[in-house]
């Protein structure tokens, strides 16, 4: 079954036994809650798209593991061609879902732990790139969707993991037993950790020789025993309790988080990938950094595509699109867009091969791509609200719209132009409310700030890869500075 | 006549491609449309591409005739 379904997906998600807990309460099932659903929707969407004609040249690739047709979130890739190629997918995704579709960080650990797990092999003589190649084969044969699980609670951001007064603030190894080892801790914010199969586990920070016990990377099944997921509320989450299609603004797609407890998990040794080589922590996340920063490049892009016409639409229905300043914040909000796009391509059109025969980003481009998605967005957003106008967050509920004594009087009083209906109206400036402060706000704004790093993350390795020294000897040599 | 149909990924594509095929489907319903399979030689390959860009991978694919389209303006058969 290298590639599975939509329906196959939702059937394979419903036979795993899940400990989610929201508001207070076990879900019993993921795939039938109606807060969790739009979420679900969302990774199905990667797989009904890889069964269509028209976007499998993008939604799929040729695994170089197993010869077949595999999902392209599952690939490893393999020239700047795929790489360009996956910003075009997430591109293509965040247009059909205006959400965060989750599967990236599958895709980008999956990335970062193949090449670094060569190069600990190398230097160690370990077997862990053995263990991942047979790894990705299991994932690629049975199409699955895999969590990048890498942000620790972390405490005191001042102190190092083993100097955290609870030693649990980062997740570590607690016990080594002969067939594997047994960790305990917490992944924070983890997108779509309901919607996966399995979770790939990653360091988070670069580590000293003390922090031996926290330099783990390993991957086991979501419902593995000790694994409990809390999901984190989303602003608005309970109006998808209330039945309308209308007030949700996207009442088919959405993006869900949770902090993920490890309490005393069993990872057997043929699913660790590192396992106290501590010069390695800072490789497989800066790695993996690498790669998200470039995805964001793409996924946003494709958000910020819908946000784009959704205020296009808006401005047509109240009126005002001829206005001149409303043609100049769609070209503005396009500028935007397309800037944050041109960072995803430039850094993966200027990828490179690693030792282990994988491509990887430009990680200066693509850090300078995730900086601008730390800004652009907010932007976006803040000129989409400008041309909806404050009905966005003052309109009637659907249920009022709906109401035979008042649904006249918003109808009589809300209406746009001729020929397009109130509820048309609605419809649109709900989306902009959902995109810009609603549910699906956490993905486009807060995440675009601070997933994959927050900002300062960015300047450092800006910093680090701006080659400043050189750029003064440009300088000298124009200048004729002896 | 055995007309092979190949798309673009469809990242950021300038008209309705789908719409456009189901277009030529129709005014052309004597020829046979298929989605283009490596093996196979076509009459005609159409490589339906949502861009200039043509970023489509059609390296393994076959056609006596190869026809590009990338805009809603090109139904030349």
């Amino acid at each position: 079954m290298a590639l599975m379904t939509g329906e196959q997906y939702i059937e394979s998600i419903k036979k795993m036994n899940m400990q989610i807990y929201m508001f207070g309460e076990k879900i019993e099932s993921a795939v039938d809650n109606p807060i969790l659903r739009p979420s679900l929707n969302s990774v199905k969407a990667t797989y009904e798209l890889a069964q269509l004609a028209e976007h499998e040249d993008l939604m799929t690739a040729t695994s170089t593991i197993t010869g077949e047709k595999i999902n392209r979130f599952t690939n490893i890739h393999q020239s700047t061609d795929d790489l360009v190629k996956k910003v075009k997918m997430q591109r293509l995704l965040g247009q059909k879902t205006a959400s965060c579709f989750q599967r990236c960080v599958g895709l980008d650990a999956f990335n970062a732990t193949y090449s670094t797990t060569y190069e600990i092999d190398k230097a160690h003589g370990t077997k862990y790139f053995d263990n991942f190649v047979k790894y990705m084969k299991y994932v690629q044969e049975n199409d699955l969707t895999v969590d990048g699980a890498m942000t620790d609670p972390k405490g005191d951001r001042s102190l190092s993991p083993s100097k955290q007064d609870d030693p649990d603030l980062y997740l570590r190894v607690v016990e080594r037993r002969e067939d594997g080892v047994v960790v305990r801790g917490a992944k924070a914010h983890q997108t779509g950790i309901t919607n996966s199969h399995e979770v790939l586990v990653m360091p988070t920070i670069a580590m000293a020789p003390e922090d031996k016990d926290y330099a783990v990377a390993f991957s086991v099944p979501v419902d593995t025993e000790g694994i409990l997921m809390i999901v984190g509320r989303q602003s608005c989450d309970t109006r998808k309790l209330e039945g309308s299609t209308i007030d949700v603004g996207n009442s088919e797609f959405g993006g869900m988080e949770a902090l993920v407890v490890f309490d005393d998990v069993f990872v057997p040794n043929d699913r660790l990938f590192l396992n106290g080589e501590t010069e390695f922590a800072g490789m497989i996340v800066e790695r993996f950094a690498g790669y998200h920063r470039q995805s964001y490049g793409g996924c946003k892009v494709g958000v910020g595509d819908v946000l784009i016409g959704a205020s296009a639409l808006i401005a047509d229905y109240n009126g005002v699109s001829k206005a001149s300043h409303i043609k100049d914040k769609l070209i503005e909000m396009t500028h935007l867009n397309e800037t944050l796009y041109s960072g995803g391509i430039a850094c993966s059109a200027e990828g490179y091969k690693t030792e282990s025969g994988n491509y990887m980003v430009d990680l200066l481009l693509a850090n300078v791509c995730k900086q601008n998605i730390t800004r652009f967005p907010y932007e976006i957003a803040r000129l989409a609200e400008d041309i909806a106008g404050g009905l966005m967050v003052t309109a009637p509920s659907e249920k009022d719209l709906r109401n035979l004594k008042i649904g006249p009087y918003i109808e009589k009083y809300l209406p746009g132009v001729n020929g397009i209906s109130v509820e048309n109206r609605l419809k649109v400036l709900r989306l902009i409310e959902n995109l810009t402060l609603g549910t699906a706000a956490v993905g486009y704004r807060t995440e675009s700030m601070h997933g994959a790093g927050s900002p300062q993350a960015q300047r450092v390795m800006i910093a680090r890869q701006g080659n400043i020294k050189g750029k003064k000897e440009l300088a000298k040599a124009i200048a004729k500075v002896n | 006549m055995k007309i092979g149909i190949k798309y673009c990924g469809g990242c950021n594509t300038n008209y309705d491609r789908t719409a456009l095929v189901e277009q030529l489907k129709s005014k052309y319903s004597y020829y046979e449309f298929e989605p283009a399979e490596v093996g196979i030689e076509y009459d005609v390959l159409l490589i339906v591409s949502g861009c200039k860009r043509l970023c489509a991978n059609y390296d393994l694919l076959t056609g006596k005739r190869i026809i590009i389209i990338d805009s809603e303006n090109e139904i030349i058969l």
